[in-house]
C-alpha cells in the first residue's frame, strides 16, 4: 500500500494546454484560471486522454481561488482486478481513467475545513475500496469551491458503484460491471466493455459508449445516447430526447420518453423485441438491415409512416369515434418484434445505414 | 390511558424530541404501552429500511405484478364499501397508516406498506415497468397483435380504463409515500449538515423529478394503455426514493 499524502500537483502550471469550453465549443488556447471550469467534460477522448488529464488535475491544483485551503489528495490503496470500487462526492466531479495496475490512485483536492475525506478498503487483499468526500456537519452558510475533479485510476476490469450530487462522472476503456448515478452532473462514458452498465441521472445528461451484455442509461430531464453494442439496451427519459445507435445485433430495445423524441438506428436480432414508445415526441426507428419482425405502430393524434421491404400482412385500422390509427405489417419471417407508438407525434419507420 | 399524538411518536423515534419534560412522559408512556412501543420500533425500522431500499437487489419475481395489481384492487374494493373506519384511503400519509395500524383496523398494515414499497420498487423498476398494466390489446408480447381497434383507440374507449390506471397510481402513491415522507422528514432534521448549494442542487432536482411525474401522470391520464408513462410514473418514484436515501446519507455522514 502506498500513500503519498500531500504530494501532488501543486504548483504544476501547465493548465494552458488543457481544452476549455467557450461559448460551447472546445478552445485548446491558454486557459488561465478559466481552466478549473468543467472543460473537460465536453473534450473528445483520445490516446492522449490519460497525459492531458494527468496535466488538467495538476493545473486544477494550483488555479484555487485565493485563501482557500484546499488540499491535495493523491492516495493510492490496493484493489484487485475485478474488485468492488465505491466512489461518493457531494459536488466532485469524477474522472475514471483504468490502467494496468491492481491498485486505485485517487488525486485531486478538498477543503478539508468544510468537507471530509474518506478512503476504505479490504486491506492488502484489495477486494474492495471505498472513496467519500463529504461534507462535514456545520457547514452551513460555507461554500466549498464547485467545479473540482477527483481524478481515479482504476483497475480496468471492476465493479463499480459511483455516485454524485452534483459533479459529473466520466470514464474510458471500463470492464466489468458499472454503475454509476448523478443528481444533476452528467454523464460520460466511453469504450465501455462491460457485462453490465447502469447509469442514471436526474438532470444531467447521458452519453455511453462502447459494448456489453446489457445497458441501461434513464435521466429525468437530460439527453440520452446510446451508442453501443450490447444484446440488452433500455433507455428512458421524462422530457429529453433519447438516442440509440446500435451496433450489432440486438435482442430486447426498449426506449421511452414522455415528451422527448425517440431515434433508434440499428439492427434486430432473430426473435428480437424493439419497443418505442412517447408520448409527445417522435419516434424514428432506422433498420440497418432487413428486419424480420411483426410491427405494431400505433399513434392517438400523430401520424405513421413505414418504409421497409418486404411489407405483408399489412393492415391499417382507425378508430370509431375518436382519431387514432393503428399500422400492423410483417416482414420476413415475421418472428421478431417491432412495437412503436407515440400518442401525439410522428411514427416513422425506415431502412438505412 | 392516554397515547401520545402520531407526530409526537415519530419526533421521538427518530430522536426530534427537544424538550426535556415531553420526552420523559413519552418515555414513561412507552413503558407501559406496548402499542406505541411497538410504533416507535416500526418508525425506527420503517426508517432504516427506507434508507436501504435497493430496487436492483431485488429483481421482480415472475407473476409479481399480478400479485400486487389484485392488492391494489382488492385495496380498491374495499375502500369503496367499507366505513371510513374500517378501510384505508387509495391515498394516505404514513400518520393515517400508523393511525389504521394502532386502531388494528382493516387499513394498510406496516407490512403490507412495506411489502407493496418494494414490491412496487421491484416491479416498476427496469424492463418490468414497460410490460406492466398490459391491457391486452395487441403489446410486443401479444401474438395475435393487431386484434380489435386500433390499440390507442380501444384502450381510451375501455369502460372504467382511466380509473383503473388513476386508482392504480394512487396506490402506487400511497406504497412510496412512507418510504418517501420518512426521508424528507429525516433531511428535514439533518439539512443544516449540508452546504446551501447541495440543498439548492437537490431540492431543484427533486423538484423536476416531481414535475417530470406530472408530466408522466398526464401522459398516462391521455394515454392509460401506455405501458412508457407507467414505467416512466414508476421510475420517478424510484428515482426519487433514490435522491432521498442519496440526500439522507450525506446529511447524517453515513
Amino acid at each position: 500500500m502506498k500513500t503519498n499524502g500531500m504530494e501532488g500537483a501543486r504548483g504544476d502550471r501547465a493548465c494552458g494546454a488543457r481544452p476549455r469550453m467557450v461559448r460551447g465549443r472546445m478552445d485548446r488556447g491558454r486557459g488561465g484560471r478559466a481552466c478549473v471550469t468543467r472543460a473537460w467534460r465536453a473534450r473528445t477522448w483520445g490516446a492522449r486522454t490519460r497525459g492531458t488529464l494527468v496535466g488538467l488535475l495538476a493545473g486544477m491544483a494550483i488555479t484555487a481561488a485565493p485563501g482557500a485551503a484546499q488540499e491535495t489528495i493523491e492516495e493510492t490503496r490496493p484493489l484487485r482486478a475485478g474488485g468492488s470500487l465505491e466512489i461518493r462526492t457531494m459536488d466532485h466531479s469524477i474522472l475514471l481513467i483504468p490502467w494496468d495496475r491492481n491498485e486505485v490512485r485517487v488525486r485531486g483536492e478538498y477543503d478539508p475545513r468544510l468537507e471530509r475525506l474518506e478512503i476504505r478498503g479490504s486491506g492488502d487483499s484489495g477486494e474492495s475500496l471505498t472513496v467519500e468526500i463529504h461534507h462535514e456537519g456545520g457547514s452551513r452558510g460555507r461554500e466549498s469551491r464547485g467545479d473540482r475533479t477527483l481524478e481515479v485510476q482504476v483497475p480496468a476490469e471492476l465493479r463499480l458503484d459511483g455516485g454524485s450530487v452534483s459533479g459529473s462522472i466520466e470514464g474510458a476503456g471500463l470492464r466489468g460491471t458499472v454503475e454509476v448515478a448523478s443528481v444533476s452532473g452528467s454523464i460520460r462514458l466511453t469504450g465501455l466493455d462491460v457485462e453490465r452498465a447502469h447509469i442514471t441521472s436526474v438532470s444531467g445528461s447521458l452519453q455511453v459508449e462502447g459494448r456489453g451484455e446489457e445497458v441501461r442509461a434513464r435521466t429525468v430531464s437530460g439527453e440520452v445516447r446510446v451508442n453501443v453494442e450490447a444484446p440488452v439496451i433500455a433507455a428512458q427519459s421524462v422530457s429529453g430526447p433519447v438516442t440509440v445507435e446500435g451496433r450489432g445485433v440486438h435482442r430486447r430495445v426498449e426506449m421511452g420518453a414522455v415528451s422527448g423524441g425517440i431515434v433508434f438506428q440499428g439492427a434486430l436480432g432473430p426473435r428480437g423485441e424493439l419497443k418505442a414508445e412517447s408520448h409527445s415526441g417522435n419516434v424514428e426507428l432506422t433498420f440497418n438491415r432487413n428486419v424480420d419482425a411483426r410491427f405494431r405502430l400505433s399513434t392517438f393524434s400523430g401520424s405513421i409512416r413505414a418504409d421497409l421491404e418486404g411489407v405483408r400482412d399489412r393492415r391499417e385500422e382507425r378508430g370509431r369515434f375518436a382519431p387514432g390509427e393503428t399500422l400492423t405489417f410483417t416482414t420476413g419471417d415475421g418472428l421478431g418484434r417491432v412495437e412503436a407508438r407515440s400518442f401525439s407525434g410522428r411514427l416513422r419507420v425506415g431502412h438505412g445505414g | 390511558m392516554r397515547h401520545p399524538e402520531s407526530e409526537q411518536l415519530s419526533a421521538f423515534a427518530e430522536g426530534r424530541l427537544q424538550e426535556t419534560r415531553l420526552r420523559e412522559v413519552v418515555e414513561r408512556h412507552l413503558e407501559d404501552c406496548p402499542d406505541c412501543r411497538s410504533e416507535v420500533a416500526w418508525i425506527r425500522e420503517l426508517r432504516t429500511e427506507a434508507l436501504s431500499l435497493k430496487s436492483q437487489e431485488a429483481p421482480p419475481p415472475e407473476g409479481l405484478w399480478a400479485r400486487v395489481e389484485a392488492g391494489i384492487h382488492a385495496s380498491g374494493r374495499r375502500t369503496s364499501q367499507g366505513p371510513a373506519g374500517d378501510t384505508a384511503p387509495a391515498t394516505m400519509d404514513l400518520s393515517q397508516a400508523r393511525r389504521g395500524r394502532r386502531r388494528g383496523g382493516g387499513g394498510w398494515t406496516r407490512y403490507t406498506l412495506q411489502a407493496a414499497a418494494v414490491l412496487a420498487l421491484a416491479a416498476i423498476s427496469s424492463f418490468a415497468a414497460l410490460t406492466l398494466l398490459r391491457t391486452g390489446s395487441g403489446g410486443v408480447d401479444d401474438p395475435n397483435g393487431s386484434a380489435g381497434a386500433p390499440a390507442l383507440v380501444a384502450e381510451r374507449e375501455a369502460p372504467g380504463g382511466s380509473v383503473r390506471f388513476a386508482s392504480a397510481m394512487e396506490e402506487l402513491e400511497s406504497a412510496y409515500a412512507p418510504a418517501i415522507l420518512e426521508l424528507e422528514r429525516a433531511l428535514e432534521r439533518d439539512r443544516e449538515n449540508l452546504a446551501p448549494a447541495t440543498i439548492q442542487v437537490l431540492e431543484e432536482n427533486l423538484r423536476i423529478i416531481d414535475e417530470a411525474l406530472r408530466e408522466a401522470l398526464t401522459a398516462l391520464a391521455a394515454d392509460p394503455g401506455s405501458s412508457m408513462a407507467t414505467g416512466l410514473v414508476g421510475g420517478m418514484y424510484e428515482t426519487k426514493l433514490q435522491v432521498l436515501q442519496q440526500a439522507v446519507r450525506l446529511a447524517q455522514g453515513v
